[in-house]
């Protein structure tokens, strides 16, 4: 680094937008957990009041709704990463049709989550559907895809599945690349296993990138939205109901913005505490482990 | 091929057939209508349904047309991707070349400041921009959400350039400053244009999500200021679902971005990379 002088005159215009444009309303937010909003005539606020956040540890829905969103964060994103590295691992050595397989496999997360859920919804569909179709052909039980309160959650699980492998795998793919040739043949000669060669050597040289990969889904999946939006609309009952979702609802379809700001900030206190959390822990894992 | 390099494609081959059977029903069904829909499953065009281009004449100017969300879109997506580029750019550049202090603040202190505004979701501020923007007049207006996702794309935005310029060799604008220019001249010199594919990168991801994005479009527009995914959203109306309308929606709102990602293929993979590692 040079010391010409401070880098803060660069620096200046995105901290003052991110101050202005997210820090304050974020407090605003935060204002308005702790009092009831109207927007009758005018904006008011009453006076502070603990009620939004006792309701918030009551209500069940709020519980079920954080449930339903660490189980799609957790098995999701576990199932985007090892999926996305078996698939990198098989497309990084060239293999005839690899940029093919490649740029398809990329296609899921260049779509607008809200052409996935209602692109899912026809999938899934009981009457007319492709996929009970497809298992029809093959003599397989049928299932109530969208409207069981035990398979939609699934629903939702495979097409968060099916939309971000592709990140995963992108960015994996791009670590594998960057992995140098003499590493990999020094162990080639020392005629070590396919298995063993990425057990020992690659698996341990992408570790950086993938501990990246997975906080960035992570953070992401938190808020998943729009996709369950219209693939179940939060059902049937709430066992689709996201914590966005819920936000959302409570917001602007009960139009209760105060219990709104409540849940969401439940939400950000949630996600950042399992970031911290994360994030030191794999510093901690990847220092034992790379040294 | 050898048959250790063949079963390779048994894993592969099944991959494709999951995330290729969405994309081609939703490529069918946009030349579907209601009889090839409602009565089961249909595979083949002229196989077992006859196709139609009614949803293309309905979206491409007719009765759901998609020419204002388009324009919406592309106006908005583009003003807010260059905007936030820019400013993370320079944010990136100075908090990697120069020493940045604040009170107790130091460089990482103040990126870790910008990129933890990443962890914020999304919902979080949208009720506080609903009532701020109800105040000030823009609600449903293309300022508007040029400036709430200029807001959250700058933190990746800031993230993803510090990490390429702190890859790049300095020298280079050293012999800028050399040749008289000042640290501004140097940096839209030098430094911008070297780091191009980090640029391109930075700003295709921006850019997607910008396009993609439901919850902000959907709290804050209604009419004069809504792009494709509410397009696509509003489809499903009291006459059922225009299925076929969505599809070809769809198709219109990812076509930028797979002939970019055909074409930038190898870039965008380095680029990200270069993104990625810190």
């Amino acid at each position: 680094m040079s010391a010409r002088g401070s880098g803060w005159p660069f620096v200046v215009p995105t901290v003052l937008l991110l101050l202005l444009l997210n820090i304050f309303p974020l407090i605003f937010s935060v204002v308005m957990s702790f009092s009831n909003v109207s927007t009758d005539n005018g904006l008011k606020l009453t006076e502070a009041t603990l009620a939004n956040w006792s309701q918030l540890l009551h209500d069940p829905n709020f519980w079920s709704s954080m449930k339903f969103t660490v189980f799609i964060v957790v098995v999701g994103v576990t199932g985007e990463f090892l999926i996305g590295l078996t698939l990198a691992l098989l497309l990084w050595r060239k293999i005839p049709g690899g940029g093919f397989f490649r740029v398809l496999f990329s296609i899921p997360m260049m779509l607008a989550p809200v052409a996935i859920g209602f692109m899912f919804r026809m999938l899934f569909n009981e009457q007319y559907g492709p996929v009970d179709t497809i298992l029809r052909g093959l003599h397989l039980p049928m299932v109530s895809w969208l409207s069981s309160t035990t398979a939609a959650p699934i629903s939702v699980l495979i097409m968060d599945i099916w939309q971000w492998t592709p990140l995963m795998f992108l960015l994996l793919l791009a670590g594998l690349q960057a992995i140098p040739e003499d590493a990999l043949e020094a162990a080639q000669i020392d005629g070590s296993s396919g298995l063993r060669v990425i057990w020992d050597i690659v698996l341990p040289m992408l570790a950086p990138i993938s501990v990246m990969a997975v906080f960035l889904r992570m953070v992401a999946a938190f808020t998943i939205f729009g996709e369950i939006y219209l693939l179940t609309g939060g059902g049937p009952g709430t066992s689709t109901t996201s914590t966005t979702l819920l936000a959302y609802f409570q917001g602007f379809q009960t139009f209760n913005i105060s219990y709104g700001s409540t849940i969401s900030l439940a939400l950000l206190i949630f996600v950042t505490g399992l970031a911290t959390i994360y994030l030191s822990a794999t510093r901690l894992v990847l220092r034992r482990w790379t040294s | 091929m050898s048959v250790r390099a063949a079963w390779r494609y048994i894993p592969i081959l099944a991959w494709s057939f999951f995330v290729g059977l969405p994309i081609y029903w939703m490529v069918i069904t946009a030349f579907k209508d209601n009889s090839a829909i409602y009565a089961g499953a249909r595979w083949l065009p002229w196989g077992d349904f006859t196709p139609t281009s009614k949803a293309w004449h309905d979206v491409l100017g007719g009765s759901a047309s998609v020419i204002g969300p388009l324009e919406h879109s592309l106006i908005i997506a583009t003003t807010a991707t260059a905007i936030s580029v820019f400013f993370g750019s320079l944010a990136g550049y100075g908090l990697a070349r120069f020493p940045v202090r604040l009170g107790f603040m130091r460089n990482d202190d103040v990126s870790f400041f910008i990129v933890s505004q990443r962890i914020m979701p999304p919902v979080v501020v949208v009720l506080a921009f609903f009532i701020a923007y109800k105040y000030v007049h823009l609600l449903d207006s293309l300022l508007g959400m040029i400036v709430i996702y200029t807001a959250f794309s700058i933190p990746l935005a800031t993230w993803f350039m510090q990490s390429y310029f702190k890859q790049m060799p300095v020298e280079l604008e050293e012999a800028a400053y050399i040749d008289g220019d000042n640290r501004l001249m140097a940096f839209l010199r030098i430094a911008l244009p070297l780091t191009l594919p980090g640029l391109i990168a930075t700003s295709l991801l921006t850019f997607s999500f910008v396009w993609n994005e439901f919850l902000f479009a959907v709290v804050l527009t209604s009419n004069k200021a809504t792009t494709l995914p509410i397009m696509i959203a509003v489809q499903q109306g009291a006459q059922g679902t225009n299925w076929w309308n969505i599809c070809a929606i769809s198709m219109i709102s990812i076509a930028p971005m797979v002939v970019v990602a055909i074409f930038l293929q190898k870039r965008l993979v380095t680029g990200l990379l270069g993104g990625a590692l810190k």
